[in-house]
C-alpha cells in the first residue's frame, strides 16, 4: 500500500490521518467497493451523516477534510484552489485503484470539476450542487456571497427546510464551533476572490472524459437548478438530476434520494 | 506632549427610522440616504476646522473609512492633498489611507509623497488595519489582512525611501517590478510612521519597527496592554528603550467654557458610538478570520458564555455602543469638561497607562454644530495644549 493509506482498522466514525505531500489530512473513510474520493463543501463532513451510510453501502468512500478545515492541518502557504487542486492529484496518485470515482460538494465540486479537466484517472464523476463557474452577465452574481450576505438570509437559502437542517449555534458543541470558524476562514482564503469560481474552468469543462452526473437540490437558492443545467450542459455527455425537497445540501436532506440517485449512476 | 486634531466626517442625516430598521449603517446603507448637498456643506465646514487648527497652531489628522454614516472620507488622499496645500504651519497625519484594502501600495506611496512635498516635510504617515465592514466595501480578503499590512508597509517604506532607480518587488501578496517614484519625499528618508492596533501581536510588530503606537478608544486596560507588549517586544529584540513620544491615544475631546458647556456639547460625540457603528453580523461577529477559532464559542453564540474575558475588537465594539457618558469618561474614551477638567481627566489616563506623547481628538462627530466645533477647537488650542506641549518625553520601563 502507498505511503499514508492505511487500512480501515479504526472505528467508522474516528476520523484517520493521511499525508500527502507533507500536508496532514483528516480522513472520513467508510463502506468497501470502488473507491470513491468525497471532496466537501463549505463545510467538512461530518463521520455521522447519514449519506455516508448509505453511499458505504455501494463503494469505499475516502472523505479527506480540506487543509484548514476540520483538524486538518494547512500549511502557511497553502492558500490557493491551485494548491488543493495539486493536492487532490496527488491524493488520486497516491491511491493502489487504477480508476477512481470523485464526487463533489459544493465548494468540492469546484474541485471535483478541476480534477476531472487535470487527470485521466476518474472513471466516473459527480458533482452535487459544485461551485467553480462564472455563468450570467458580469453584473449578476451566480453564487449567493455568503461572506457578505446576513446569517439568516445564507441560511434560508440554503437549506429547504433550515428549521429542520441549520446548525443551531446557540445548540452545538464548543468544539463544532471551533471546526466551523476554522472552515469559515479556510474558506474565505480559498474562495474569497473570484467570488467561489475559476474564470478560466469553463473553458476546459468540455474537456472531461469521465461519465458525469450532476445533483442538483431542486430548492437550492445559493446556486439555482438553471446554474446547475449550464454547468451541466459544458460538460460532455453530463446527466443533470434534479431532487426535490433539498437546498444546497441534498445529501443531507434528501439523503436517501441522494444515494440512490448517485448509486445508480455508479452502477451504470 | 503633542495634539492632533480630527473629524472623520460622519453623516448622521438618515431618518432614524431607516437606521432602526437596517441591519447595518455600514457597508450596505444605500448611498440614495446621502445628499450631496449636505455632504458638501459638511466638508465645507470640516475643511475650515481643519484650518483653524492650523491657525492655532493645533495639529491636524485625517482618517479613512468606507461606505457608511461614520465617515464620508472614503479617499483618505483627497483630503491629505487639500490639508498639504490650505494649512501652512501644522503638521498632518494621515491614518490613513487603508493600506490593506488597496491593491497597489506604490501607489499610495506615491500620494503620500506628493503629500509631503506639498505640504513641505509636514506629514507624518499612520497605518491603519481595517477590518470589519471595510473588507466587504472593499472586496478585500479578510485572511491574511494582517499579512497584507505589513507587506504593503514595507512596500511602501521602500518605495518613499529608495532613490536609485527602479527596483523589483515581488512579495507574497503584492508585485511591482519596476519601483520609482516621482517626486521622493521631502522629508528623508521618509516621513514618520505611525500605526494604530490594540492587539498584541500587532503591538508586538509595531513596538520592534519603533513605530509610534496609537490606541483608539480602548480605554486604561486595553492601552496599558498594547503600550506594555510595544516595549517588551522592543526589550526581547535588544532594541533600545524608546519614549512616551512613541506612544498616542485618540478619544473624544471637547472643551467648554464650563464643565456643563463642555459636558453637554461633548457628549454628543458619542452618537459615533451609540448610532454609527452598527454592524450586520456578516461584517462583525462572523467576519471570516476576525477571531481566533478557539473563540467561536464565545463570539458565534447570541449570548456569549459566562467567564469570557478576552474582548476581540468586535466584542470592543459591541461595547461602546452602549455606553454612557459617565462610562465614556471612567473609560478614558471621552475628555470633556472645562479646560482644567479636560487637562486633569488626560493626566489621569496618562498616568494610568503609562504615559504617551500624542493625544489625538475626535473633536467632532454626530450632530455637533460647526460653531460648537470651531469654539472647542479655539478652547483646546488656547486653554489645554500649552499645558500639554510642557509634558516632555520620558522613558519609560
Amino acid at each position: 500500500m502507498p505511503d499514508g493509506v492505511s487500512s480501515n482498522a479504526v472505528s467508522p466514525l474516528t476520523a484517520e490521518r493521511l499525508s500527502i505531500a507533507g500536508v496532514d489530512l483528516e480522513v472520513v473513510r467508510r463502506g468497501a467497493g470502488r473507491p470513491v474520493l468525497l471532496l466537501h463543501g463549505l463545510q467538512n463532513i461530518q463521520p455521522d451523516a447519514r449519506f455516508l451510510d448509505l453511499l458505504g453501502g455501494h463503494a469505499e468512500i475516502i472523505a479527506p477534510s480540506h487543509p484548514g478545515f476540520g483538524s486538518s492541518s494547512r500549511p502557511a502557504d497553502f492558500e490557493t484552489v491551485y494548491d488543493l487542486v495539486h493536492l487532490y492529484l496527488a491524493l488520486l496518485d497516491s491511491l493502489p485503484h487504477e480508476k477512481v470515482t470523485v464526487i463533489g460538494l459544493s465548494f468540492g465540486g469546484w474541485l471535483a470539476a478541476e480534477i476531472a479537466a487535470n487527470s485521466r484517472r476518474l472513471d466516473r464523476l459527480v458533482l452535487v450542487d459544485p461551485l467553480g463557474i462564472k455563468v450570467s452577465d458580469r453584473e449578476t452574481p451566480d453564487i449567493l456571497d455568503v461572506f457578505n450576505t446576513s446569517p439568516a438570509e445564507v441560511r434560508r437559502r440554503m437549506w429547504h427546510d433550515p428549521a429542520r437542517w441549520a446548525p443551531d449555534y446557540d445548540a452545538i458543541s464548543d468544539e463544532d464551533l471551533v471546526v466551523r470558524a476554522r472552515n469559515w476562514e479556510a474558506l474565505c482564503l480559498y474562495g474569497w476572490h473570484p467570488y467561489m469560481y475559476n474564470p478560466q474552468l469553463k473553458r476546459w469543462l468540455g474537456t472531461i472524459k469521465a461519465p458525469t452526473l450532476v445533483v442538483w437540490g431542486a430548492s437550492d437558492g445559493l446556486v439555482t437548478p438553471a446554474y446547475g443545467r449550464a454547468y451541466a450542459d459544458l460538460i460532455p455527455g453530463a446527466r443533470f438530476e434534479l431532487i426535490a425537497g433539498a437546498g444546497h445540501h441534498p445529501e443531507i436532506e434528501q439523503a436517501e434520494t441522494f444515494a440512490e440517485t448517485v448509486a445508480r449512476f455508479l452502477a451504470r | 506632549m503633542d495634539a492632533w486634531w480630527q473629524c472623520e466626517v460622519p453623516y448622521p442625516y438618515v431618518p432614524q427610522e431607516i437606521l432602526d430598521a437596517t441591519d447595518s449603517v455600514r457597508a450596505s446603507l444605500p448611498s440614495k440616504y446621502c445628499d450631496p448637498k449636505i455632504a458638501a456643506d459638511l466638508f465645507e465646514q470640516v475643511i475650515d476646522e481643519f484650518l483653524l487648527c492650523d491657525d492655532l497652531g493645533l495639529n491636524v489628522l485625517a482618517i479613512e473609512h468606507h461606505a457608511g454614516i461614520n465617515s464620508l472620507l472614503a479617499s483618505n488622499p483627497m483630503l491629505l492633498g487639500i490639508l498639504a496645500r490650505q494649512t501652512r504651519q501644522v503638521r498632518i497625519l494621515t491614518l490613513g489611507t487603508l493600506i490593506s484594502l488597496r491593491q497597489d501600495p506604490v501607489r499610495v506611496a506615491e500620494e503620500y509623497a506628493t503629500a509631503d512635498v506639498i505640504s513641505r516635510g509636514r506629514l507624518e504617515i499612520g497605518f491603519v488595519k481595517s477590518g470589519g465592514s471595510e473588507m466587504a466595501s472593499a472586496n478585500a480578503n479578510p485572511i491574511n489582512n494582517v499579512e497584507r499590512y505589513w507587506e504593503a508597509i514595507d512596500l511602501i517604506t521602500k518605495a518613499l525611501s529608495h532613490h536609485d532607480g527602479p527596483f523589483s518587488w515581488e512579495g507574497k501578496h503584492y508585485t511591482h517590478r519596476h519601483v520609482n517614484i516621482w517626486p521622493r519625499p521631502w522629508q528623508q528618508p521618509h516621513p514618520r510612521m505611525w500605526s494604530a492596533t490594540g492587539d498584541p501581536d500587532t503591538a508586538a510588530e509595531v513596538g520592534r519597527r519603533g513605530l509610534v503606537h496609537v490606541l483608539v478608544l480602548r480605554g486604561p486596560e486595553g492601552t496599558r496592554r498594547a503600550y506594555a507588549a510595544h516595549r517588551k517586544a522592543r526589550a526581547e529584540a535588544g532594541l533600545p528603550k524608546v519614549t512616551t513620544d512613541n506612544f498616542a491615544y485618540a478619544a473624544f475631546v471637547y472643551v467648554g467654557d464650563t464643565d456643563e458647556e463642555g459636558l453637554r456639547v461633548g457628549s454628543k460625540l458619542l452618537w459615533f458610538l451609540h448610532t454609527s457603528l452598527k454592524s450586520a453580523p456578516q461584517y462583525s461577529r462572523f467576519l471570516p478570520g476576525s477571531i481566533e477559532p478557539h473563540l467561536a464559542p464565545q463570539v458565534y453564540r447570541s449570548a456569549p458564555r459566562p467567564g469570557a474575558t478576552i474582548l476581540s475588537a468586535n466584542q470592543n465594539a459591541a461595547r461602546l455602543t452602549s455606553i454612557s457618558v459617565e462610562g465614556a469618561q471612567a473609560q478614558g474614551i471621552l475628555f470633556a469638561g472645562n479646560p482644567d477638567t479636560v487637562y486633569r481627566q488626560i493626566m489621569e489616563f496618562y498616568d494610568q497607562v503609562g504615559g504617551f506623547g500624542h493625544l489625538t481628538l475626535i473633536g467632532r462627530s454626530g450632530y455637533m454644530t460647526h460653531a460648537e466645533s470651531e469654539k472647542g477647537i479655539r478652547l483646546f488650542a488656547n486653554e489645554v495644549l500649552p499645558r500639554l506641549r510642557a509634558i516632555k518625553p520620558v522613558t519609560v520601563d
